[in-house]
């Protein structure tokens, strides 16, 4: 991917390079027990606290998620996504709905079954890619907790400019994700076995017109942006 | 030997299903790739000034449209446009269980609306929707879809509705602002005059005609438009909604929206070749959907 001489976007990012972002874990203390994981991730400017709490027992009478029977994930996962101010609203029950596919998705089949995982979202600020940072705000909660993952998940935001050549970027701010045509969050699950790993989509959802081929670039864009987060994680852990 | 098929049904419902599949049919007879056909009716609601019933299979959404104003503030900027809400109750008329538990939470209504309004904001000419002259006044467009009962699809079924409706509704040609109160201050609301004589109404603008299909994964096949069954039993699914120009003639449609969701550990490896795929059935069975509906329907007051 080539740079462009003149970079448009704010603090002269790369097309193709996320936001500096910070992460502390353990916010919430763990004297009042309540609370498992707690984790505030910033990416630039957006900010979420995420809090978990689980696996814990399902109080009796609560809704057992109608599988027809399968034999497979048994956890329920709850989830409240709360808003700068004011009352949540269609567009956090949205983001609640969002984060319980990924959780679902990403949760270990050796979850106690019958259990209760709970994700609390306290957005703090927003300056676009929101859902991206709480889908990797929750994951991170959820390691924290000690809640069995099946591998690592990655989420990452990506805007296509809708001016000739498709200029597609990363970790877009409120900005370009209002002039941007198709602006969508993917979120990846790295699982390695032995030497391999392997990139699966968990969820994918994009919004904005565009050409089918369009869509598949940006998939395309966002499978290997999470892959290079996932091996630059991995790298500073060793 | 009905009901022992019935109880196999209930109790082992992934075999169940697994034994269809491996001939390549599914339950209710459709092939694979095959989607229920989308049926429509236009107007149903006579009170209402645009409304639709859209059938698919046994999912039933009944949307009803109507127009109201919307101040824009005053400064004619260029992007004043006006708005299109939707509003997407599912209840207790949809639910498919005997518990009486509805079948999609609230979290998932909300989604599935959020996409409808998403997507219709972007096929509608929104600029259109802007009142001629001074004042700096929209339309509104509201559409509250209802699920009347649900098998399935909710998603593509609440689109066809609203653009059913929306193809029925006529936005008034005039609006007459009433003064009102002793002292000479404007009312805020407007009163809108739909007399025969005076300006003609209008149809909504589309920029682009949406449809959409879900594909479901189950295992390594693919199954379009999938039953409320199919869709527990799935691992994974992909969302598509296509967008074709109004003009007609052909040409490829553009993605207007595209949701991916995977229940992840093994049961379903999702990744670029089979969202591909998927998509690539998704858009010929919104394109046969696009294409049987009568969109004729708007000739009827």
């Amino acid at each position: 991917m080539e740079v462009d001489e003149a970079c448009e976007r704010a603090g002269g990012r790369d097309y193709l390079e996320l936001r500096a972002s910070r992460c502390e874990v353990g916010i919430a203390g763990c004297g009042s027990g309540k609370v498992e994981g707690s984790v505030r991730l910033s990416s630039g400017r957006t900010a979420v606290a995420v809090e978990v709490k689980g696996p814990e027992s399902s109080p009796s009478g609560a809704p057992t998620k109608p599988t027809a029977g399968r034999d497979g994930l048994l956890v329920t996962v709850r989830s409240i996504v709360r808003p700068i101010s004011g009352l949540a609203g269609e567009r956090e029950q949205d983001l609640e709905s969002k984060v319980v596919s990924f959780v679902e998705g990403i949760l270990d089949p050796s979850c106690p079954p019958r259990t209760t995982v709970t994700v609390v979202v306290q957005i703090l600020s927003e300056d676009g890619s929101l859902l991206a940072t709480i889908l990797n705000a929750t994951a991170v909660a959820l390691v924290e907790a000690g809640v069995p993952l099946f591998g690592s998940p990655v989420a990452v935001s990506i805007a296509v400019a809708d001016s000739g050549t498709p200029r597609v970027r990363l970790d877009p701010d409120l900005r370009e994700e209002s002039t941007c045509e198709l602006v969508g969050t993917y979120a990846y699950l790295f699982v390695t076995e032995g030497d391999q790993t392997g990139a699966s989509v968990v969820q994918a959802s994009s919004m904005g017109r565009s050409s089918a081929e369009t869509a598949m670039l940006a998939l395309a864009t966002a499978e290997k942006a999470a892959e290079a987060v996932f091996h630059s994680r991995r790298g500073g852990e060793e | 030997m009905e009901k022992e098929s019935q109880a196999f049904e209930k109790l082992y419902p992934q075999e169940f299903l697994q034994r269809f599949l491996a001939k390549g049919l599914r339950p209710d007879g459709r092939g694979l790739t095959s989607a229920r056909d989308v049926t429509v009716h236009v107007s149903p609601i006579s009170g209402s000034p645009g409304s639709a019933i859209a059938k698919v299979g046994n999912t039933t959404v009944v949307t009803s449209a109507e127009v109201s104003l919307l101040d824009l503030g005053g400064d004619e900027g260029d992007d004043d446009e006006g708005r299109v809400s939707h509003a997407l109750d599912v209840g207790p008329l949809g639910a498919t269980h005997n518990d009486g538990s509805v079948a999609k939470t609230r979290q998932q209504v909300a989604s599935v609306s959020g996409r409808v309004q998403g997507v219709l904001s972007r096929c509608v000419d929104l600029r259109s929707l802007k009142l001629e002259g001074e004042g700096g006044k929209a339309w509104l467009v509201g559409l509250k879809s209802v699920c009347l009962s649900l098998d399935g699809g909710l998603f593509d079924a609440a689109l066809a509705s609203c653009v059913a409706a929306l193809s029925s509704l006529r936005l008034p040609g005039e609006v007459r602002e009433v003064v009102g109160g002793g002292e000479g201050r404007e009312s805020s609301e407007a009163v809108v005059a739909m007399e025969e004589d005076r300006a003609p109404s209008r149809p909504v603008d589309f920029l682009l005609i949406p449809a959409a299909t879900a594909v479901s994964i189950h295992g390594d096949r693919l199954l379009a438009d999938p039953t409320a069954f199919e869709e527990a039993l799935a691992g994974a699914e992909v969302s598509a909604a296509w967008g074709w120009a109004p003009s007609g003639g052909g040409g490829d449609p553009e993605l207007v929206s595209l949701e991916v969701r995977s229940e992840g550990h093994g049961r379903a490896t999702v990744d670029a070749d089979v969202v591909h795929r998927c998509l690539a059935v998704s858009r010929r069975r919104s394109e046969a959907r696009w294409k049987g509906r009568c969109l004729g329907g708007a000739e009827r007051a």
